[in-house]
């Protein structure tokens, strides 16, 4: 028994924003040079009065329109988000009843930010074989411009909003291999939204960004990826029993364009083999890694073995290899 | 001190940049903070020292950002 990727949908909020948009917001900073080594020329940001739950709804929609599943044969709806509409209930039961899965659908949140998608399809995978569910939708919704300071403009100019869906069945198109995946919880105050939850409740306080807002530590999280990332690609490579160059291509979570080179050099992948799209939509978080899946799907390349890595917020990571039918 | 420059050369976005031990780095054109992090990287590995970035930037030239690290190792 084989788990596989059967279809892949994606949905992006219709707001722009582009980079000339930054450079008028903060004309004081010199963020043209910066921008470009990010990589980033404009990003989707969900409206006011969107959230995630609708954004996860409108993309399931499309996935069930586009791949031609009916929504009763949906039994197990997984929804990787850090942007939650609620603290309960979770966001996949919303999403159950506005698109109109049946009541025998099971439905539940992940909370895990970059290696989101590898994760959730660790457990489609498991899922899957275990015969628990037959068709597992995977949701990737995101928001985190709802975590980020107005005046933070390095974020700003990181991160942008979207959501992918993933139907995870018995057979489709890629089947999904094995799975490395790691966490180390000493670097979670690097990445971090402190307030609002439980522990810290969120403060009245605006004027420059805080703890009621996304916190990152760029040099840090970049540290511990340069150390993380050649050895979760290393061992994913010799637990699938591929290498360098049996694989087609790697797609890795588009955090920026200057570090994923950084990576590219240092694993020593050659360029034609490691995709970066990121252009049009700017670190998506967990939803980066589908995104580019999908584009490549659609360019109908022969791609038969694909790298998937996601890594960041946690700290955690994972990779896992996917092979064509 | 041929060696540091070499190494400090290959983090940058054009790694034929014209560098000597008396270059003004952090004033430079081709300096910028996602550079500075990857000369971080570059002397933990290589030197096996880990600098605070705001250290980095307190060096005036290339010379004195290796005897620091002479010192320091």
């Amino acid at each position: 028994m084989k788990a596989f990727i059967k279809y892949i949908s994606c949905y992006l909020p219709s707001n722009k924003l582009t980079n000339a948009d930054i450079e008028r917001k903060f004309p004081e900073w010199d963020s043209e040079k910066i921008i470009k080594k990010i990589g980033v020329k404009s990003r989707s940001i969900a409206a006011e009065n969107e959230f995630t739950s609708d954004i996860a709804t409108k993309v399931v929609n499309k996935l069930c329109v586009e791949s031609k599943i009916e929504k009763s044969e949906i039994d197990y709806l997984i929804v990787c988000t850090q942007s939650p509409d609620y603290f309960l209930p979770t966001t996949a039961c919303i999403v159950q009843n506005n698109v109109g899965l049946s009541t025998n659908c099971a439905a539940i949140d992940i909370n895990q930010g970059c290696s989101g998608y590898i994760y959730g399809l660790s457990l489609a995978k498991g899922l899957i074989i275990s015969r628990i569910a037959k068709n597992v939708v995977l949701v990737t919704a995101e928001m985190y411009s709802k975590h980020i300071h107005e005046m933070d403009k390095g974020n700003r100019s990181i991160f942008g909003d979207a959501a992918t869906a993933t139907l995870i069945s018995d057979n489709g198109l890629y089947s999904i291999g094995e799975f490395v995946l790691g966490s180390d919880g000493s670097g979670a105050q690097n990445l971090i939204v402190k307030n609002g939850a439980v522990k810290n409740a969120r403060t009245k306080e605006y004027g420059e960004p805080n703890d009621n807002f996304l916190f990152m530590n760029g040099p840090e999280i970049f540290n511990f990826t340069s150390k993380a990332v050649p050895e979760l690609i290393n061992e994913t490579l010799s637990k699938n029993e591929e290498d360098l160059d049996s694989v087609n291509s790697f797609i890795f979570h588009q955090a920026n364009t200057f570090m994923l080179e950084y990576l590219r050099k240092k694993i020593n992948i050659p360029k034609d083999k490691f995709i970066v799209d990121m252009e049009n939509y700017g670190n998506t978080v967990s939803s980066t890694i589908p995104i580019v899946l999908k584009n490549r799907i659609n360019l109908n390349l022969n791609e038969n073995k694909i790298l998937l890595a996601g890594f960041g917020v946690g700290y955690s990571w994972g990779a896992v290899v996917i092979n064509k039918k | 001190m041929e060696k540091f420059i070499e190494n400090f050369k290959k983090q940058l976005e054009d790694i034929d940049t014209e560098l000597t031990p008396d270059v003004d780095f952090v004033n430079s054109d081709f300096w910028d903070s996602l550079t500075a992090v990857t000369i971080q990287m570059m002397v933990e590995d290589e030197y096996g020292l880990k600098l605070d970035i705001r250290q980095i930037y307190s060096f005036e030239s290339l010379k004195e950002f290796y005897d620091y690290i002479k010192a320091h190792q």
